[in-house]
C-alpha cells in the first residue's frame, strides 16, 4: 500500500500500511422496539472509525516522530485517511496503540509495526 | 422517523434590575413602548416603514390598521443618512434604585439592521464605573464588560449598519444570553406533570448538562460568569422535530454545579416553582368572590402576568380565606376548591383548567409505545370526606397580638387565625390584612394589636359508594382548605371521589411530537383493551429523540 496515507495534525508519516479497515459506526439517539415489535429509532450520526496496521518502520527518525505523535497528551488529532475514492480529513481521537516486541538483542529493542485505532470525534454524516 | 434536536437559551441576567429599571431614550419615536423592552417573550410586529428599501412591494407585507396598537419596541425618531450616521446619536438611559453587578449587558435589535457601534457607560450616581465601546455584529449585541455596583447605564447607539434606518430595540438584558445547541448540550431532560385534582400543584423541572468549552461556567474561573448566576434566571427550551419548532417551556434556575472544568449542570423549575419562593399573606376573607378575583390577587403577589383561567372556572365563586403560605400553595388551595388543575404550559404561561377536558382524545397505538410498560391500579378509595368551613367575625374585641418589649423598627406580625384589626397601642400601621399587620415603631416598648377574630364552624360532606359498611370503608379526608364552604363542599367531594375511581395508571414510552400533559388519550393497552385517560406526566429526554416516559391515568 502507498506509504503517504497517514497524516496526523498536518504531518504525513512515510510508513507502510499493512492493512486499513474503515468501520462505519451508526449511533442512535434512541432505538426501541414498540409493543408490536416494530423497531423505532432516531439515527444520531454515522462515524467513520479506522484501524490501521503499519509495517515495521526502519527509519528511526520517523519511528520516533510517530511514537511521540501517537502518545501526545492531547484529546484530539486532525487525521487524514482514505475514504471512498480519496482521502478525508477529520477530528479523531486515538483509542488504542499497540506494537509487538519482536526481539531484544544486546539491550536493543526491536519493535514491530503499530496497530492504531482512530475513533471519530463527531459524526461525519448527520441528518 | 422524525429528526429531533434541542436548543436552550439561558439568560445569565439580573431580572430584578430589568424589572425595576427606569428607561428613557433621547431622540425617541413617540410610538415607542419602554415596557416592551422588559418582556422576555416580546417580539416586535413586522411593521413596514418608509425607510429606503425596507420591504418589497410584492403584497406580502401587511400595513397595520392602527399604528398606535401595533407592537413597537423602542425606535429612534430620526433616521441615519446615506452613510448610516445620525446627526445626533440616540442614547438609552437605564436607572435603577438598587445597585447591581453584571457580567455585561445585552441589547436585542429588531428590523433589518443594528448600530455600527455602542458606547456604554456605567455609573453609580454620577461616578463613572466603566465605559465600553463595542462594534455591533448582529441583532443580539452583548456588551462584554463586568461592572459591579452600578445603578445607571447609558448606551449611545452610533449610526446604523444600513443607511437610512432607525434604531429599533426590542429587548434589554442586564447580563448575557447563552445559546446552547446540540454541539454543547450533553443532556437535557424535562419532567412535565399535572395533578388532576390539584391535590398538589406540580412543578415541572429541567435538568441540563452542558459542555462549555470556554469554561465560562467553571466556578473557579476568575473571568467566568458563575459569579453572576442567580436563582430564577430563565432558560427557554425549544425542540425541533423535522425542522419545526416545538416550544418546550420556560424554566428558572434553581441549582448549579460543576462536574468538571468544562461540564456545568443546571437544575431549573417552571413558573410554579418560582411561585413557591414567594410568600402570600394578603388574603381577604372572601364571600362569593370569583375564582378570577382570587387568582388575580395571588398572581399579583407572585408577579405572574401570563396565565389564563377557563371561563367556566373563572366565574365560579368561593368563600373563605387563604392562610399565610407560598403563592404556589395559595394557588393550590384555589384550584382544589374550584375543582381545577393547573398546567405550566410550554409557552411559559399557566393554564387553569378542569381535567379531564372535553377535548378530543388522541389515539396512542401499540406501534407508538416502547420501552418497559406497566399497568397498575391505585389503592381503592370508596369514600371521600370534605370539611367545609364557615367564618363569622367575632363581636368581641380581643388582643390579636401582645408583646411587652419590642425595639424600634418595622415588624411583620402574623396571626394564627384570620382577624380584623381595630387598632394598635402605638406606632404606625403600615399595612394589614386578615393574616398580618406591618407595624413601624420609632421607639422601644410594648405593642398590642386589637381586633376581632373570625370564628369558624365546620361541616363534613361525604360522598361514598352505596351500601358501604365500616369494615369496607376506605376513606380519604380533606380538610384545612379554607376556601371550601357549604356552597362548594359537596361538588368538591364528588369531584375528588370521581377522580379516585380512575384507578388505572398506564406507564409506557413514546417519542413525543405534539403530546403534552393534560391531553386526553385513548391507548391501545398491552392488555389488549383500549383505555382512555389523561396524560399526567411526561419525562422527556430531549437529547435522546424526545423519548418520553409517559403516565396516563
Amino acid at each position: 500500500m502507498e506509504n503517504d496515507i497517514l497524516t496526523i495534525d498536518g504531518t504525513t508519516y512515510p510508513v507502510n500500511i499493512v492493512s486499513l479497515t474503515e468501520t462505519s459506526d451508526f449511533q442512535d439517539k434512541y432505538s426501541e422496539q414498540t409493543e408490536n415489535f416494530d423497531l423505532k429509532r432516531e439515527l444520531g450520526g454515522i462515524f467513520f472509525n479506522y484501524e490501521l496496521q503499519l509495517g515495521e518502520i526502519q527509519n528511526q527518525t520517523t519511528a520516533l516522530a510517530l511514537y511521540e505523535k501517537l502518545h501526545e497528551f492531547t484529546e484530539f488529532h486532525t487525521v487524514t485517511l482514505p475514504h471512498n475514492d480519496g482521502l478525508q480529513t477529520f477530528q479523531a481521537y486515538i483509542t488504542g496503540v499497540g506494537r509487538p516486541l519482536k526481539s531484544r538483542i544486546n539491550e536493543t529493542n526491536k519493535w514491530g509495526g503499530y496497530t492504531i485505532t482512530f475513533t471519530a470525534k463527531s459524526p461525519q454524516i448527520t441528518s | 422517523m422524525a429528526r429531533t434536536h434541542v436548543e436552550v437559551l439561558q439568560r445569565v441576567a439580573d431580572a430584578d434590575a430589568k424589572a425595576e429599571a427606569s428607561i428613557s431614550m433621547s431622540n425617541v419615536l413617540s410610538y415607542s413602548d419602554y415596557d416592551k423592552l422588559r418582556d422576555d417573550e416580546y417580539s416586535s410586529d413586522d411593521i413596514p416603514t418608509c425607510e429606503l428599501n425596507n420591504f418589497l412591494l410584492d403584497g406580502n407585507t401587511d400595513i397595520p390598521d392602527y399604528l398606535s396598537t401595533a407592537n413597537f419596541g423602542v425606535w429612534s425618531n430620526s433616521l441615519t443618512d446615506e452613510n448610516g450616521d445620525f446627526i445626533t446619536n440616540p442614547v438609552l438611559t437605564l436607572t435603577t434604585s438598587g445597585s447591581y453587578s453584571t457580567a455585561g449587558f445585552t441589547v436585542t435589535f429588531w428590523g433589518d439592521t443594528w448600530p455600527k457601534q455602542t458606547v456604554t457607560t456605567w455609573y453609580n450616581g454620577t461616578t463613572v464605573l466603566g465605559t465600553s465601546t463595542d462594534t455591533c455584529t448582529g441583532f443580539t449585541h452583548f456588551i462584554d464588560n463586568a461592572v459591579n455596583g452600578f445603578n445607571k447605564i447609558t448606551i449611545e447607539f452610533v449610526g446604523t449598519d444600513t443607511p437610512y434606518r432607525r434604531i429599533k430595540i426590542c429587548e434589554i438584558d442586564y447580563g448575557e444570553i447563552f445559546s446552547w445547541t446540540d454541539n454543547d448540550i450533553v443532556s437535557a431532560n424535562v419532567l412535565e406533570e399535572v395533578n388532576l385534582t390539584s391535590e398538589e400543584l406540580t412543578i415541572n423541572t429541567l435538568d441540563l448538562t452542558i459542555h462549555d468549552a470556554s469554561a465560562s461556567f467553571n466556578m473557579l474561573n476568575p473571568s467566568g460568569v458563575y459569579e453572576y448566576l442567580q436563582q430564577k434566571q430563565q432558560f427557554r427550551v425549544q425542540g425541533y422535530v423535522d425542522g419545526s419548532i416545538i416550544p418546550m417551556g420556560f424554566y428558572y434556575l434553581d441549582t448549579w454545579e460543576n462536574s468538571s472544568a468544562v461540564i456545568a449542570k443546571f437544575s431549573a423549575y417552571s413558573i410554579i416553582g418560582v411561585m413557591d419562593t414567594v410568600t402570600y399573606q394578603t388574603s381577604s376573607m372572601w364571600s362569593s368572590a370569583t375564582v378570577s378575583t382570587i387568582v388575580a390577587s395571588i398572581m399579583a403577589v407572585a408577579g405572574v402576568t401570563r396565565y389564563s383561567i377557563d371561563s367556566g372556572i373563572a366565574s365560579q365563586t368561593l368563600s373563605g380565606y387563604i392562610p399565610i403560605c407560598t403563592c404556589r400553595e395559595a394557588l393550590h388551595y384555589v384550584c382544589f376548591a374550584a375543582r381545577a388543575s393547573c398546567i405550566s404550559k410550554r409557552d411559559g404561561s399557566i393554564k387553569i383548567i378542569r381535567l379531564p377536558s372535553s377535548e378530543t382524545e388522541i389515539k396512542i397505538e401499540k406501534s407508538q409505545k416502547m420501552g418497559d410498560q406497566s399497568i397498575k391500579q391505585n389503592t381503592l378509595v370508596n369514600s371521600v370526606a370534605v370539611t367545609a368551613y364557615a367564618f363569622t367575625q367575632s363581636t368581641d374585641e380581643s388582643d390579636l397580638y401582645s408583646e411587652d418589649s419590642l425595639d424600634a423598627g418595622t415588624y411583620n406580625i402574623t396571626f394564627d387565625n384570620p382577624s380584623v384589626i381595630s387598632g394598635i397601642s402605638r406606632g404606625t400601621l403600615l399595612s394589614s390584612g386578615i393574616n398580618f399587620a406591618k407595624v413601624q415603631l420609632t421607639s422601644s416598648g410594648s405593642l398590642k394589636i386589637y381586633g376581632y377574630e373570625y370564628n369558624s364552624s365546620t361541616t363534613i360532606y361525604t360522598v361514598e359508594a352505596s351500601g358501604l359498611t365500616d369494615s369496607k370503608r376506605s376513606q380519604a379526608t380533606i380538610d384545612s382548605i379554607y376556601l371550601i364552604s357549604k356552597s362548594n363542599a359537596q361538588s368538591v367531594a364528588q369531584f375528588i371521589y370521581d377522580d379516585y375511581q380512575r384507578r388505572i395508571v398506564q406507564d409506557f414510552e413514546i417519542a413525543v411530537t405534539s403530546e403534552k400533559i393534560g391531553d386526553n388519550v385513548d391507548v391501545d393497552t398491552m392488555l389488549n383493551y383500549r383505555k382512555s385517560g389523561t396524560i399526567t406526566s411526561l419525562d422527556m429526554d430531549l437529547t435522546g429523540g424526545f423519548l418520553a416516559k409517559c403516565e396516563v391515568r
